[in-house]
Parts: C-alpha cells; sequence; structure tokens
C-alpha cells in the first residue's frame, strides 16, 4: 500500500473496458487527477477518488465495442435474442420458476451476507492514517492481555526513534455517570491521551485535533451527547462526572461511526488520571500492573512488521527477572488497525469485537446456497436438452455458428439471473427486519447503494448466470446437426453423470447443514437442562455497582427483607453470570509453594439458601457465631481437590492463606459443585467468606412469584428513597442467565434458518428434474405396467436412483461434520458428545423430505391409465 | 436533427473549450469547470461529454505533449469547430432574446 501509484486493479478494469482510441488520454486525465490528489490528500484519499473516477468513467459511449456483443446487436440485435431468451423461458414455466426462486433466494442471502463482510472487512477504514496505526497488545503463551503494562507506552517512545506518537488509553471505572440535573446517566467513558485525536481520524466538529484532551479535567463528547445536555452549545461548558469531577467541554466530535472498533460517547483527557494521582507515566512499579490500552503511530515509511520484531523483547529486557520468577512470559505484540476488530484472541476494550470463524462460515454457507442454485439450472437444462435438440439442429442447419447458439443459452441464464436479482432485492427488504435481528445490525435500504458494494453485487449476477449458463451451453451447442434433427444420442452419459455427481454434492451440502444445527441445538440443550447445581427460579437481582460505596446498603436489604413475598435477600460481590474475583492465588496452609488459583467471593448468611447451594459438608454462616463470621470459609468441592484434600469432610477445619488474604480463613462448610458461568466454561476453584459489608455489590431476593407484581412496585420506591438519583437495575436471574447462551442460540437461529433454505432450494430442484425424468419415461411406465408391474414396483423403479444419490450425499457428509463438530463442541468445557443417533435423525430429515417430494410425483405417474401414458407424445 | 443538439452540461464544456484554448484537455477543462460551478465533477462525464460532441461535430482534437504527472499518456487538445460556434451563437442569441422579454415583465411586476 505504500506504492504512490494508482490501483493496479482499477486501472486494469479502465483498460479492458474503454475503447482504445479513448484510452490514452482518460488515463492521462486520471492519473493527472490523482497526482493533484495525493499532494492535497494523501494516499488513501487519491487512490478512493481514482477507484470512484474509473467507476464514473464506464460510461455507454465510452466503452469498448466488445466483439460479440456487436455482433449480436448488428447481425440478430440484442432485443431479438432477449426476446427469443424469454420465449424459452416461458415455454418451461415450471422449470424456469425453479430456477428463479432457487437464484433469487440465494443471491437476496449471498447479497446480505456479502453486505455483512464488507461491512466486517471494512472496519477502521476511513482513519488516514491506517497503515501506519498499530494496537500494541501483551503477549504471552497463555493466550495474552489486551492491555500493557503502564511504562511499555513511555518506553516505546523515548527509546525508538520509529514512534511518532503512543495513545494511552483506558475505560473509565464504573461510577464515571454523568450528573446532570441531578439525575445519573450512564454512557461511554474512555481516557485518552493528548494525541488521541492526531491520529485517529475521527470528525472533531469543535476544538482542536492537538489541544483538546491536553488539559487535566477536560472531556470531548459526541454531538449527541452536546444536544442531549447542552442543546449544542456545549464548548466551554461544565459536565460533571462522578457527582464532584467538574470537567471542561474542550472539544466536539462527530458521533462515532458505526465500522469504527473504537466507541466511545465520552473521551476525558488522561491527563486528568495523573494530576488525580492515578497514575504516572514513569511508575516504579508500573511494569507490574497490566492496566494500559495503548496505540502506537509509526512514523512514515517504518515497516510494521520490522519494527514489531525490534520491539517484541522489550519486557524479557526491561524485568525479565522479575517475570521469571512470577513463571510467566511476556512479549510486546502489534496489531495492525484494520485487523483489530476481526482478531478474537484480543479482546477489544472499547467495543465489540467481530468474528472471524462467525463471517467464514456465513460466506461458506452464502456461496454453498448459490452455488446449490446454479446447480439446479445446470441439472434441469442439461436435462432438458434432448427437447431443445429440434431448435438447435434447425439454428445450425440455417447457419447459425456455434458461438452464436452459445451467446444464445448464456442470454438465457443471464436474463433469468437478472430477473432473480431484481427478485431478490423484494427479498432483501422483506428479510432484512430479520437480517438485522439475527445479525445484531441496524442496516436500512439506503446502505446497500455503494459504489462498492454494488460493483461486487454485479459481479455475483454474472459469475452466477456465468457458472449456471456455460456448461448446458457448452453441451447443448455441441449437438451435431443431423443428431440433433433426428434426436438420437443426445442424452449424453457425462451429462447424466454430472447431473448425478450435482445431486449428491446438493444433499451432501443440504445433510451437511441439517446435521450442523441438529448438533448445534444439542448442545445448546444440553447445556439448557443441565442441572446447574443452583436455584435460578424465582430470584431476582439488583445490580448495585453503582452505589457500593454507598452505606444505604444496609438500609435498603432492611426494607426489601419486610416486604411481603420476599424470602431470603442476600448481598454478594458475585452472583451466577457475574464472576467474584477469579485469579486469587491461595495455599492450603502456610508453607504450601503450590498456589490454587482461586475464585474469592465474598457472600452473607443468605447466599447459599437464596441461590438454593446444597452443602454438602460443614455449616453455613451462622450470625450466633461471630468467630466463624471473621474467620471461616465456606468453599468449593473444585477447591477441595484443588486444595489437594481427600474429602469434603476432611476439608473442614482446614486453613486457607493468601498474600492479597482474599480468601483467608478456616473452612466451616463445603458447597457441591455448581456452574456459576454457563457449560462453555470449567468451575473454578471457589472459597466465600463473609465481608458482603464490605464488597457487596448485588443483592438476590427470593420471591414468592404470587406477589411479584407488588414486590416490583415496592422495589422501586424504596430504591428512590434510598438512593434517589440512580437508576435500579434489576433482572430475574434465570433469564439473566439464558443470556449466557446468546451466542449459541443465535449461531443455533442462524443455522436452522440457513439449513431450511439450503434443503429447500436442493428440493425443488431435485422435484424439477425427477418431474422431468418421469415424464420422459412415461411410455416406459405405461409398457410395464401393461406387463403386470404393480404401483409401488414403479415407484421403486422411478425413485431408486435419486434415493440412492440423497443417501450417498449425506453419507459422505457424516465424515466431515465428525470432524468439525467435534473441535467446535471442544471450546465447550462441558459437552454433549456426538451421538450416531444425530448423524441418524439427520439423514432421516433429508431422506424424508426427498422421498416425499420424489414419491409424490413417481406416485402420479405410476397411477397413470396406461392407455393415457402409452398414447402419450 | 437530434445529432445537432447540444445539451446543458455540453454547452457549458463547449463553452469552456473555447474558453481554454490550447490548454483544453481533460483534467483542465475539468478544474475550470468545477472552479465555475462549485462542485466536483468527475473525469468521466467529461470525457463523455467530450466524445459525444466530437461525434456530432462540435469539436475536433489533436493528441498533444505528455508529462510525468500523466504517466506518460499524452493530452487530447480540443477545439470547436465553427459549426460550434454557430450553434453557440444561435443558443446565445435564443437566451438573450428571452432574457429581455422577462426583464420587462419584471418592470410590469414592480408597478
Amino acid at each position: 500500500m505504500s506504492e504512490q501509484t494508482p490501483p493496479k486493479w482499477s486501472t486494469r478494469i479502465l483498460q479492458t473496458l474503454i475503447r482504445g482510441a479513448y484510452l490514452e488520454e482518460i488515463e492521462g486525465d486520471l492519473e493527472e487527477v490523482f497526482q493533484d490528489d495525493l499532494e492535497y490528500y494523501g494516499i488513501k484519499t487519491a487512490r478512493k477518488h481514482y477507484n470512484l473516477g474509473v467507476f464514473k468513467a464506464v460510461r455507454p459511449n465510452l466503452i469498448k465495442r466488445i466483439k460479440w456483443l456487436y455482433q449480436l446487436r448488428t447481425s440478430n440485435s440484442m432485443t431479438r435474442t432477449l426476446k427469443i431468451a424469454l420465449r424459452s423461458l416461458l415455454k418451461f414455466k415450471g422449470h424456469s420458476a425453479i430456477n428463479l426462486i432457487g437464484l433469487s433466494v440465494g443471491l437476496a442471502i449471498g447479497g446480505l451476507v456479502l453486505k455483512y463482510a464488507v461491512d466486517q472487512f471494512t472496519y477502521d477504514d476511513f482513519h488516514a492514517n491506517e497503515d501506519r496505526i498499530f494496537k500494541i497488545v501483551t503477549a504471552s503463551a497463555g493466550g495474552g492481555l489486551e492491555t500493557n503494562a503502564w511504562p511499555v507506552g513511555q518506553h516505546l517512545k523515548t527509546n525508538y526513534p520509529e514512534v511518532d506518537k503512543i495513545i494511552y488509553a483506558r475505560r473509565a471505572p464504573v461510577g464515571f455517570k454523568v450528573y446532570h440535573n441531578l439525575q445519573r446517566y450512564e454512557h461511554e467513558v474512555h481516557f485518552a491521551s493528548k494525541d488521541f485525536f492526531s491520529v485517529f481520524s475521527f470528525d472533531l466538529k469543535q476544538g482542536s485535533a492537538e489541544d483538546a484532551l491536553a488539559d487535566p479535567y477536560s472531556v470531548v463528547i459526541t454531538e449527541e451527547l452536546a444536544d442531549k445536555y447542552f442543546e449544542g452549545d456545549a464548548m466551554g461548558k461544565t459536565l460533571t462526572m462522578r457527582d464532584s469531577l467538574d470537567f471542561t467541554v474542550t472539544g466536539i466530535v462527530a458521533d462515532v461511526p458505526n465500522n469504527s472498533h473504537i466507541q466511545f460517547d465520552v473521551l476525558a483527557s488522561f491527563s486528568t488520571l495523573v494530576s488525580m494521582g492515578d497514575f504516572s507515566y514513569g511508575a516504579e512499579y508500573g511494569w507490574g500492573t497490566f492496566n494500559m490500552r495503548n496505540y502506537l503511530l509509526l512514523k512514515k515509511g517504518v515497516n510494521g512488521e520490522a519494527f514489531q520484531s525490534k520491539i517484541s523483547g522489550v519486557y524479557e529486557e526491561e524485568v525479565g527477572e522479575w517475570l521469571k520468577e512470577m513463571g510467566v512470559e511476556f512479549t510486546l505484540d502489534l496489531i495492525p488497525l484494520q485487523e483489530v476488530y476481526l482478531n478474537a484472541a484480543y479482546w477489544n476494550g472499547f467495543g465489540p469485537n467481530g468474528s472471524k470463524d462467525e463471517l467464514r462460515t456465513l460466506l461458506v454457507i452464502a456461496a454453498f446456497l448459490l452455488l446449490l442454485a446454479c446447480v439446479n439450472y445446470i441439472n434441469l437444462s442439461t436435462a432438458r436438452a434432448a427437447y431443445r435438440a429440434k431448435e438447435i439442429g434447425i439454428k445450425k442447419v440455417v447457419g447459425s455458428s456455434r458461438r452464436f447458439i452459445i451467446g444464445q443459452f448464456m442470454a438465457e441464464s443471464t436474463l433469468l439471473t437478472v430477473f432473480a436479482a431484481m427478485l431478490a432485492i423484494g427479498i432483501v427488504t422483506a428479510i432484512l427486519p430479520l437480517f438485522n435481528h439475527l445479525m445484531d445490525k441496524q442496516y436500512v435500504a439506503i446502505d446497500f447503494l455503494t459504489p462498492t458494494y454494488l460493483l461486487m453485487l454485479l459481479a455475483m449476477v454474472l459469475i452466477v448466470s456465468f457458472i449456471s449458463g456455460f456448461y448446458p451451453a457448452l453441451i447443448m451447442s455441441g449437438f451435431k446437426p443431423l443428431q440433433a434433427l433426428s434426436g438420437k444420442g443426445l442424452n449424453s452419459k457425462s451429462s447424466a453423470q454430472l447431473r448425478k455427481g450435482l445431486i449428491i454434492f446438493q444433499f451432501f451440502v443440504s445433510s451437511g447443514l441439517v446435521l450442523s444445527t441438529l448438533l448445534v441445538i444439542s448442545q445448546l440443550n444440553f447445556m439448557k437442562q443441565q442441572n446447574l447445581g443452583f436455584d435460578k427460579d424465582q430470584v431476582l437481582t439488583i445490580d448495585a455497582t453503582d452505589v457500593y460505596q454507598n452505606t444505604g446498603r444496609q438500609v435498603l436489604e432492611n426494607k426489601i427483607s419486610a416486604f411481603a413475598g420476599v424470602e431470603m435477600v442476600s448481598q454478594s460481590n458475585a452472583l451466577p453470570g457475574r464472576p467474584g474475583w477469579q485469579g486469587q492465588w491461595a495455599y492450603p496452609d502456610e508453607f504450601s509453594d503450590q498456589p490454587v488459583d482461586t475464585e474469592y467471593m465474598a457472600i452473607d448468611e443468605a447466599y447459599l439458601p437464596a441461590l438454593g447451594l446444597e452443602l454438602i459438608a460443614g455449616s453455613n454462616f451462622d450470625l450466633d457465631k461471630p468467630s466463624e463470621l471473621s474467620e471461616g470459609l465456606i468453599i468449593n468441592e473444585s477447591c477441595v481437590k484443588a486444595m489437594g484434600w481427600k474429602s469434603p469432610e476432611d476439608a473442614i477445619g482446614k486453613r486457607i492463606v493468601s498474600p492479597s488474604e482474599t480468601p483467608q480463613g478456616t473452612v466451616i462448610g463445603v458447597v457441591r459443585d455448581y456452574h456459576g458461568l454457563g457449560l462453555q466454561e470449567k468451575i473454578w476453584p471457589k472459597a466465600m467468606d463473609f465481608s458482603a459489608e464490605t464488597y457487596g455489590r448485588y443483592y438476590a431476593i427470593r420471591f414468592n412469584p404470587q406477589q411479584i407484581d407488588n414486590l416490583l412496585a415496592q422495589l422501586e420506591t424504596s430504591w428512590d428513597e434510598v438512593f434517589s438519583g440512580y437508576p435500579l437495575k434489576y433482572r430475574f436471574l434465570d433469564q439473566d442467565f439464558a443470556r449466557q447462551y446468546e451466542e449459541e442460540n443465535r449461531l443455533a437461529q442462524l443455522l436452522s434458518i440457513f439449513a431450511a433454505i439450503v434443503i429447500i432450494v436442493s428440493i425443488i430442484g431435485l422435484l424439477g428434474l425427477i418431474s422431468f425424468i418421469t415424464l420422459s419415461k412415461t411410455k416406459e411406465v405405461g409398457i410395464r405396467k401393461v406387463l403386470g408391474a404393480n404401483t409401488s414396483h414403479i415407484i421403486y423403479v422411478l425413485s431408486r436412483q435419486f434415493i440412492l444419490l440423497v443417501l450417498l450425499g449425506n453419507v459422505l457428509s457424516m465424515p466431515l461434520i465428525w470432524l468439525y463438530g467435534n473441535n467446535w463442541l471442544n471450546n465447550f468445557a462441558y459437552r454433549t458428545e456426538l451421538n450416531p443417533l444425530l448423524f441418524l435423525a439427520a439423514t432421516l430429515i433429508t431422506a424424508m423430505i426427498a422421498f416425499a417430494a420424489v414419491g409424490l410425483h413417481t406416485w402420479r405417474t405410476a397411477r397413470m391409465n396406461p392407455v393415457t401414458s402409452l398414447r402419450y407424445e | 436533427m437530434k445529432k445537432t443538439k447540444l445539451g446543458e452540461f455540453e454547452e457549458m464544456v463547449l463553452l469552456t473549450v473555447i474558453l481554454l484554448k490550447e490548454e483544453a484537455y481533460g483534467v483542465e477543462i475539468k478544474r475550470e469547470l468545477e472552479a465555475r460551478l462549485k462542485e466536483r465533477l468527475s473525469v468521466g462525464s467529461i470525457q463523455s461529454a467530450l466524445k459525444r460532441m466530437e461525434e456530432k461535430g462540435f469539436l475536433e482534437s489533436a493528441l498533444g505533449e505528455a508529462t510525468q504527472k500523466r504517466g506518460g499518456k499524452r493530452k487530447r487538445i480540443y477545439t470547436a469547430t465553427p459549426h460550434a460556434h454557430q450553434v453557440l451563437k444561435e443558443i446565445s442569441d435564443i437566451r438573450q432574446g428571452l432574457w429581455t422579454e422577462i426583464n420587462l415583465e419584471k418592470e410590469l411586476r414592480t408597478i
């Protein structure tokens, strides 16, 4: 990309399309404009304008006269060719309808998926310095961190001349709410250092890119927020956050584009953190604190990969000794800006990540779907080749060239594809809301009208019409005139062979998809039905993270306990679906050197009964035993195992110590393992102590369902009394927990829909083929009947071949899905096994549908009166 | 009849060609027109108009020199034909006539 020339592919398009006599000056003109733009806007924009220029230069009166097109126009006229094509499409209405449905559904889905793909691949492409921006991450053998140690940025900036700018960024803590008119509002608040707007090309409407984020307590807000709080006139105004911190608005930025991986409503200056004492660039102990998000702008002409290998050893050089003691190894890694969004290995701290795997799956399925529609076309047209032989024979006798006949057939497939494309537009409009819902996007029709996208769609239509039209055209145009007119020996072996292969392929894809769908659904059911070890029904949870330092928490708990219908109220720092403090080191005793990675939870005496956790040894916290309250620990089975104790009973009375003192104490009880985080995750060793008063951030309320309406109303009133100005955030635990399976749910939905569409397209193709073949065997059926064959035998004879092909397709897809399915299931800590019954079910589903379709058709033929069938033709 | 018709955009381009004299080639015409119309034009639209007018006999052209900036490609310099001058004159006369009429009307309205 660093070369300062126009895009080659674009120039090539120009050279193939523009008339020779005009080419030199138009190419020259575009190049001249390109050079001007290069000086003015830089390489990226110049290339963009160049592409647009090429796109706009392709005009009817500048395009080459393509030879065969020209011939068509002069010798036979385009309109006539199209008229003939249309006529033959109308002649075989049934087949044309099948092709039309298949192709239009394929194109519609293909178009949508393509849109989604373009969208995902062009994330962050609006930054002018795109090629020079990198995200710095900390890689390690165990998967790495999205963030870096504090001094990394400063270190790179001072020691490496290749570095132009470094950005520091951090998400603001939960408490940073905008405080306005006595109300608190939640927004995406991040801290970012001074150079943020000179590195990234966000559209700063007011304020200067250099200084907007320079001083402490300055903020840049989006236009939307400026309108919301200051009627648009926000510059210099004061925005209060965290109840008492006053920030001055020093810049207003256009609302962040959807295709940016960096999403924010408020950007506060990073120097605020420095002046608050929460961060210092040269921090002595900073090498151990990995919570800084850094972006890097390299100087022009510096090679990213070379620089990456230069800096990867920074941790080793600076704090190698210390890391060795800890037993970890860290290296610095650079992710190019274009790859940040789709990089699933590193969480994106600024907003959601995209998934390359999902994208790939979608593209593959959409491509298959289109291919299946093409297959239908090929199968149907080669099958009826004999019927069109006469037409071809006569054309040839009259003197048409082979090329002309190919053109005629290609015109047919192109015409049909164009019709299908028009129909597809309707389909897309109709299913757009559903697609948006599934993909969590907000597309509107107008989004589809970009030049790049339209060009890609055009390419798709051309490719589809070519794939479907070319082979039949080749076959049919190859008929010898005499043969064609006599109608003998036309149904060639090779095209029948191809048809069989294609049917196998269709059902290979269909049953593969059905199988995958069943697999995902069965894993989903497995996860939903698994006993989780706690009782998630009739529990209401309140997220009190916003007010966790507020003394009112106990007041609220007392009020809630007094409500009718409330059986239990508990406070804690963790609930199912919201982990406690993971990654706390603890030891079974003082002298052990084997740390156990535990999850620490702060609970109270009501926690176990409120969540229905089962004690299998020892006892719960008892308010009457103060020593147990201050020293006691309740652990889970996994913790017993990890600490190396023989049994839950054995664990009672044992002591756990921890350098951070959480968790620390004597074990008084053991609870049965429960799945707090869904079945994708393994169960952590947990240790809970009685300190909800200090660390509690959530309420869990077990209630009696009969009085629920009343409960919510009372809750709202009491909340407002105690925490006025803060929004009440409550959820039902079962619903909350179900969100753990959102991704799998979505996958199951997507796959079901795709599987249904694919199978429908394959089946209608099969139907068309069968109706045609049975038609051509009408006489045979008649003769068989006269000779005494019964209906079922005839059905068997007619459909045997097809059913075999369908089954073969099914069988072929099995090993593949077995392999991929196992791979996918291995992502889950608790997984279902690949059940052979599943494979049987998938085969049954596809085969049954095929049987039904095939059977119905053959049955009709088989029932025909032999007199009629023999008279046929 | 159709061949000799001059579209509005074509007319603009034609006038620019006459204005620019020996500098009248694609990009230069584009620049001049963009400055006057205060909007972005594409190379394609200019070229398309030029070619159409050449076919209709309003323009003649000859290849000129090449420059570094154009990647070694030559310019095509356009000149207006006498026929073009004549048509432009006619158009100008018709419009002038109309404007005069309208001015009279305007006086009426102000009363």
